[in-house]
């Protein structure tokens, strides 16, 4: 079918493109029958070669399933460092994979990052990824102190399980040195570092997760042209996704969340607002994996509610000094109580 | 801001030629002149609107991305570069600072939020009054900025909190006291605003005014006043329409506020505290739907659970990175012994935190400003009281 491609469609500069259609080309199927040499009649043989080499960067590039199942399966999940939010993700934040945490103000979202950040470096003896992380600050919550307290921690977990006498396998130094912090100020800073990001990449070929916190704030003001805004993002997700597959790598985005009135159509009715992800309909395509955060009787929760390979799942977690971990039963259950006695 | 640059500037190495910077110019509806124009646009429509290659263009776009893009820094020497400065600033509650690993953390944007009388004012000149003080004296040794936009900052209660919280510095019967309160109120900058256009445009002139008084420390009392003066019509006709362009207008000027503060916090690495007014909503219900969206019923009536918000939803919400709520109890509730320095006891609670966990404290305002209480005598005078509402909701 790509044959049929019309020339028009071919990011050629219009000069050439009138050349063509004037010689009769119309199809991209036109052209695959001439020769560089065939072609180079009106215009430079250079000029033909590169309006060939564009329809041939056209042709269809497949993996078979089993090929893509091996590459899965060699990648190792990031964890979170909650067993419950790892379960619900099969085994913790997806390589090769876009996932989205979405959440009101204060329910944690930039603890995940600085989280993730610090669990992608553990090392390949506990099966971890032992990569580095990439952090893009948009909002500046960014704490290097928290992050330093996490990592302390992850370090005595790690380093724990290290028979006694063997040298340490991670110290909170290395640790905060193998995070890359980029504090972006505005939208334009940020369509251009994702345009870079291959060049920084290849220096830095271990980095194994990127995280942007959040994607949203930039994108929430300023913008009046509203299909400006969802071409932007669209394309933002697009290299997003060609980076995460050509590096093997996980980009986590984190998203706030904006308020949408219902109006109800009887007045006397109570008014009812709902809290959605922001960024509107055409970005909820955008990710693989989304994750809502909120709060339900003072215990914070997760619920996974899209994901192509695990099914809908609410879990909870708390985020203690030691980061994100498991509610621990008792604890969960005694805070549980007040909430029935409030029911009857 | 800064990566809104002209093209034509761009540095020797990675300059655009004079062909290219000509054509792009060319683009229809006033041309391609600067890089947020150039980077807003999509390789087809450069290549077709401009007559440029794909490669070119790519090109282009590549330069101009590695022009702009900022430099990245490990955490590693984040952390060390901020050691060197003290990167807290003291919230007048010693347990709280101690709390939040040091106070009001430096650049970035802490709101206290609360209802009225709960002394958010208080807070503001408390803390004004301190970071005048010089450095040895655990102030800031600076300025501060107090963008005021309800017009209750009073100069007396300035000098009143001045003189009885230090009373040795600020002795108004000595010589020194009184250059030192002088001092103290010469360093203070008042700014009035009365619209949001004002707060827009003392924002974009704070930077001077930051630089040439040495201002560490910028105060805004209060954020939400005069946009819900200003925006809040919502009574009869915009019932019809929630999402009329004035909500949408107020959301987008407060996010452009809040983006302008942000920027200022951490380009001088000071630190911004501005206030906000809450409104009472009734218990959240949270309903999972089938779309799994969380549902919050609204309610218009105010209700007696101790159930706040900040006002101005959470667009804006999103973009403080501390928040701390104050809350005043029901004298009749509390129900202490009058004349008590714990009848008028306040609670102030850490909702929001990149570091600290959700705890509370309780103070009062007396002639020193903001003090804190000692929460185990309150709890002994008060044992049937207030037991209730000390329980906190948070999972610590």
């Amino acid at each position: 079918m790509s044959g049929a491609r019309p020339i028009s469609s071919l990011d050629l500069s219009p000069g050439i493109r009138t050349k063509l259609t004037k010689a009769g080309f119309q199809t991209v199927r036109d052209l695959e029958e001439t020769t560089p040499v065939d072609l180079s009649k009106g215009i430079s043989t250079d000029d033909a070669l590169k309006i060939l080499q564009q329809t041939k960067r056209n042709t269809v590039d497949a993996m078979s399933a089993s090929e893509v199942l091996v590459r899965e399966r060699l990648a190792a999940s990031i964890s979170t460092s909650s067993n419950a939010i790892d379960n619900m993700l099969g085994g913790g934040v997806p390589i090769r994979k876009i996932t989205e945490f979405c959440g009101a103000p204060g329910i944690g979202k930039t603890q995940f990052g600085i989280q993730l950040s610090v669990n992608v470096q553990i090392p390949e003896t506990l099966s971890g990824p032992e990569g580095e992380a990439v952090y893009i600050d948009t909002e500046g919550s960014f704490i290097a102190q928290r992050a330093a307290e996490i990592a302390s921690a992850m370090v005595e977990r790690v380093n724990g399980h290290q028979h006694a006498g063997t040298e340490a396998l991670v110290n909170v130094d290395t640790i905060l040195s193998k995070i890359h912090y980029f504090r972006l100020h505005n939208c334009v800073e940020l369509i251009a570092l994702v345009k870079v990001l291959d060049e920084f990449l290849k220096e830095h070929s271990k980095v194994k997760i990127i995280i942007i916190d959040s994607i949203a704030f930039h994108f929430r003001h300023g913008f009046s042209d509203m299909a400006l805004r969802t071409r932007i993002l669209n394309s933002l997700a697009q290299d997003l996704t060609k980076i995460a597959h050509s590096f093997n790598l996980a980009v986590v985005i984190f998203n706030q969340m904006t308020t949408k009135f219902f109006v109800s159509s009887d007045r006397s009715a109570t008014d009812q607002a709902i809290l959605i992800p922001a960024l509107g309909e055409s970005w909820a395509h955008q990710c693989n994996n989304r994750i809502i955060l909120y709060w339900q009787d003072g215990i914070r929760c997760a619920n996974l509610i899209k994901s192509a390979n695990r099914r809908e799942q609410i879990v909870t977690y708390q985020i203690g000094a030691t980061g994100i971990r498991d509610v621990i039963d008792d604890a969960s259950s005694s805070r549980k109580r007040p909430r029935e006695d409030l029911n009857d | 801001m800064t990566s809104n640059r002209r093209l034509a500037r761009m540095p020797p190495h990675l300059a655009l030629t004079a062909g290219q910077l000509a054509k792009l110019a060319l683009y229809p509806n006033g041309g391609i002149r600067t890089t947020k124009e150039l980077l807003e646009k999509s390789k087809i429509e450069l290549v077709e609107n401009c007559d440029l290659d794909g490669e070119v263009v790519e090109d282009i776009k590549r330069k101009v991305s590695r022009w702009i893009v900022p430099k990245s820094v490990t955490v590693l020497s984040l952390l060390s570069s901020i050691s060197f400065t003290p990167p807290f600033f003291t919230t007048c509650i010693p347990h709280l600072d101690a709390a939040l690993n040091g106070g009001i953390p430096f650049s970035s944007v802490t709101e206290i939020v609360g209802p009225s009388r709960s002394g958010k004012t208080q807070f503001c000149m408390t803390m004004s009054v301190i970071a005048t003080m010089p450095c040895e004296k655990g102030g800031l040794g600076g300025s501060v900025c107090f963008i005021d936009t309800e017009g209750t900052l009073d100069v007396d209660r300035l000098v009143e909190i001045a003189s009885n919280r230090f009373p040795d510095y600020f002795n108004p019967l000595t010589p020194e006291g009184k250059s030192n309160l002088l001092r103290m109120t010469q360093n203070v900058h008042i700014m009035n605003a009365k619209s949001t256009q004002e707060v827009l445009q003392s924002l974009e002139g704070l930077q001077e005014l930051i630089i040439t008084h040495k201002i560490r420390l910028v105060l805004f009392d209060s954020v939400g006043y005069i946009v819900r003066k200003e925006f809040n019509n919502m009574t009869n006709e915009m019932k019809d329409r929630y999402s009329s362009p004035s909500l949408m207008g107020r959301s987008d000027m407060l996010i452009r506020e809040s983006a302008m503060l942000k920027f200022l916090a951490e380009s001088f690495r000071m630190a911004v505290v501005v206030t906000n007014q809450v409104i009472r909503y009734s218990r959240p219900n949270m309903i999972s739907t089938s779309s799994n969206v969380r549902k919050r019923v609204c309610t218009r009536e105010t209700n007696n659970s101790y159930h706040v918000t900040s006002v101005l939803g959470s667009g804006w919400a999103h973009s403080i990175t501390t928040q701390l709520t104050l809350e005043c109890f029901d004298n009749g509730v509390s129900g202490i012994g009058q004349g008590d320095a714990t009848n008028n006891a306040k609670r102030v609670k850490i909702t929001k935190s990149p570091i600290a966990p959700r705890k509370s404290f309780y103070y009062a305002i007396d002639k020193c400003g903001i003090v804190e209480i000692d929460m185990e005598t309150n709890m002994r005078n008060n044992e049937v009281g207030s037991v209730v509402n000390y329980e906190g909701n948070g999972p610590f």
